[in-house]
């Protein structure tokens, strides 16, 4: 288990601890549950590292493993920032909100997705240029 | 770090849509800091309704407003996003990271607070005003029959997206800790300061959601009513929103006490005192502080209250560590008393009163005689503006040559502190005597015997005001005239120090030095003086 997913895991386990003494001393159900959701979150995050590390640590490095292709900009998440709070706000001010924050937020997501496939072209081109002579 | 090309038109993309963790930070703090003087404007409303009994400036209703909104800036647009933004600007660094992890998230976070910001806002311009149920927001107070019109929706909705801001930017920062630290930096090597932001980002992870769930169900009792009806419903409510509500003051703590724990030992000269045994009080104080939330709720009679209030006195135990490991690192330390550590050191000193009122509310019968008095609004300002702003300030006046490549200056630095040390003692202090001979909080009227400490108290507050101007010329000075800083002015310990002020896009130029301790330039420093030695 990698340091970070013990560091992670300490914290469920100390929150489970405190969940553990709430469900016996407290006769009211939504405290307990709720830390008791806490305790388990975490450990689902502690678990998901200690995967994630095991994996990274089986797989070969790769060439320039601490080269890590990011766009300077990213206008798709302005759109998904006007998205959010617009189809948010429209919930009480009305469907057209909702309709007009929803076309963003596509729009937003289709400008994520054309990064994304940018970054892994930029990946394989990283690769391809470690791997010529 | 290669980059995709960026678009044409660079400044406008930059200063919108740059994912460069530490463009990203600094409009979250600069963000941050202009919801901080909207809100201190109606902190001075509020102590300036409060100079003297009667109604002067402004009618209850209108109070209500005030000082729902001065608190809902204060935590949800201002702390909270600061403290996450310090440690999006430095995790990484600190880390030897040439990025912070899921850098459009972060991006999405500074724009989501912006928005969130705005639609609290907002309500000043609906008919009804503002949300006027204070920072809490309690059911029934806040449902649609006893807080009518917009202007409560909009304060759901702000409070909504400041929430989901503050969860991305903390994703993202946990996300650099576990997944981007430089070889060699094992969990046990991260700085003080990095290892507070985890337990924070920790905090934010467990609470955060929870409070999204209460303000939904707001939003939903709201509209069609029926979810918080019954006997346990208004607790129901005050479960889900404390849940959020103990826990944040932490995310508004460990930051600034992690930034302190930085500030001291550079300032000290000494390797940080006791550093597992900090690292292991930060996760017990986190554990324990997401577990006492209901000591809030103690006066409903509706809490298992053996538990809260134990464990809300355990936590004297990870804050006393916390305290002796700050103090041992100046035991024995060349200290070096420039104006960081002046508010550092002003941070432990009232922290300390802050701290110890809370033992005090932490025992039931004591909590039963001040709740809603002016003794808990002395309290919980002692812990975030007599603490942790100033160890904000001691973080600001640190790591401003890092972040700016240039100095502030040293005289409007210490006018700066004197004012602020005066001012918030003499705003804060006198609530405790008031509110412990009864005075309610949230009043814009009260007993005239209560006139001579409000007074005190609200000129106090103007000093605290002046103090803001001394910090804001200093800023403008420093920026206008500046003195240029190297790269490690202060002889600092941890890799922040290790690469150019400011830093350059990709964090570090040149290889980074070796990493086998919490305090790795301190470490080629003492070597480097072994070998002229030896």
């Amino acid at each position: 288990m990698s340091s970070s997913a013990v560091a992670l895991a300490c914290y469920a386990v100390l929150l489970g601890i405190t969940a553990a003494v709430l469900w016996v001393w407290s006769p009211y159900t939504l405290p307990s549950a709720l830390l008791t959701g806490g305790a388990v979150a975490i450990a689902v995050i502690a678990l998901a590292v200690a995967v994630r590390d095991r994996r990274a640590e089986a797989r070969a490095p790769r060439p320039e493993a601490a080269e890590r292709p990011v766009p300077d900009y990213s206008v798709s998440i302005l759109a998904l920032a006007y998205a959010l709070p617009t189809m948010l706000v429209g919930a009480y001010l009305g469907l057209y909100l909702i309709l007009i924050g929803g076309g963003v937020l596509l729009l937003g997501l289709g400008g994520l997705i054309r990064e994304w496939r940018a970054e892994r072209r930029a990946v394989r081109r990283a690769e391809e240029n470690a791997d010529a002579p | 770090m290669s980059t995709i090309a960026a678009p044409r038109g660079g400044s406008l993309m930059a200063t919108l849509a740059s994912t460069d963790h530490k463009r990203v930070a600094l409009r979250v703090m600069a963000t941050a800091l202009l919801f901080f003087l909207a809100g201190g404007v109606l902190a001075l409303l509020i102590r300036a309704e409060l100079y003297s009994p009667g109604y002067q400036l402004v009618g209850q209703d209108r109070y209500n407003e005030i000082f729902s909104m001065h608190g809902s800036t204060m935590i949800y647009l201002f702390v909270v996003p600061l403290a996450l933004a310090i440690g999006a600007y430095f995790v990484p660094l600190q880390v030897g990271a040439a990025e912070i992890a899921l850098p459009r998230l972060a991006l999405l976070g500074w724009w989501l607070l912006v928005g969130g910001g705005i639609t609290m806002w907002m309500g000043w311009f609906t008919q009804n005003g503002p949300g006027d149920t204070g920072w809490t927001a309690f059911d029934p107070l806040s449902d649609a029959n006893h807080s009518p019109g917009d202007g409560m929706y909009l304060w759901i909705f702000g409070v909504m997206l400041a929430t989901v801001s503050g969860l991305l930017l903390a994703t993202c920062v946990l996300g650099t800790v576990v997944r981007r630290r430089a070889p060699g930096m094992t969990m046990l090597r991260l700085p003080v300061f990095t290892w507070s932001m985890l337990v924070t980002c920790l905090l934010v992870i467990v609470g955060f959601p929870v409070l999204l769930v209460a303000m939904s169900l707001l939003f939903v009792e709201r509209e069609w009513g029926g979810v918080f009806d019954g006997s346990g419903g208004p607790i129901n409510y005050q479960n889900l929103f404390w849940f959020y509500g103990h826990p944040v003051v932490y995310v508004m703590f460990f930051p600034f006490v992690g930034a302190v724990g930085e500030v001291i030992a550079t300032f000290s000269r000494r390797r940080f005192f006791g550093y597992r045994a900090h690292v292991g009080a930060l996760l017990l104080f986190s554990a324990l502080s997401t577990s006492v939330w209901a000591h809030h709720m103690f006066a409903t009679g509706q809490v298992t209250v053996k538990y809260f209030s134990l464990m809300s006195t355990g936590l004297i135990i990870p804050a006393g560590i916390e305290y002796l490991d700050l103090l041992g690192t100046m035991w024995g330390g060349r200290i070096r008393f420039g104006v960081p550590m002046a508010f550092a050191v002003g941070f432990i000193l009232q922290f300390l009163i802050g701290g110890l009122s809370g033992v005090y509310v932490a025992s039931p019968p004591l909590d039963y005689h001040v709740h809603d008095s002016y003794f808990i609004v002395a309290h919980f300002h002692y812990t975030l503006f007599a603490g942790s702003l100033f160890a904000f300030f001691a973080a600001f006046y640190y790591w401003w040559p890092k972040v700016t490549g240039c100095f502030l200056r040293t005289g409007l630095g210490w006018l700066h502190f004197a004012l602020l040390t005066i001012g918030a003692n003499l705003t804060f202090f006198p609530m405790f005597f008031f509110g412990y001979d009864g005075m309610p909080r949230r009043v814009a009227d009260y007993s005239s015997e209560f006139t001579d400490l409000n007074r005190a108290s609200s000129i106090g507050a103007a000093f605290i005001a002046l103090a803001v101007l001394a910090w804001i010329a200093n800023v403008v000075v420093s920026v206008a005239r500046r003195e240029s800083a190297p790269a490690d002015p202060w002889g600092g310990h941890t890799l922040e120090w290790a690469t150019s002020s400011p830093p350059p896009r990709h964090n570090f130029s040149d290889p980074l030095p070796p990493i086998r301790s919490f305090a790795p330039l301190l470490d080629a420093r003492q070597r480097a003086s072994e070998e002229r030695a030896g």
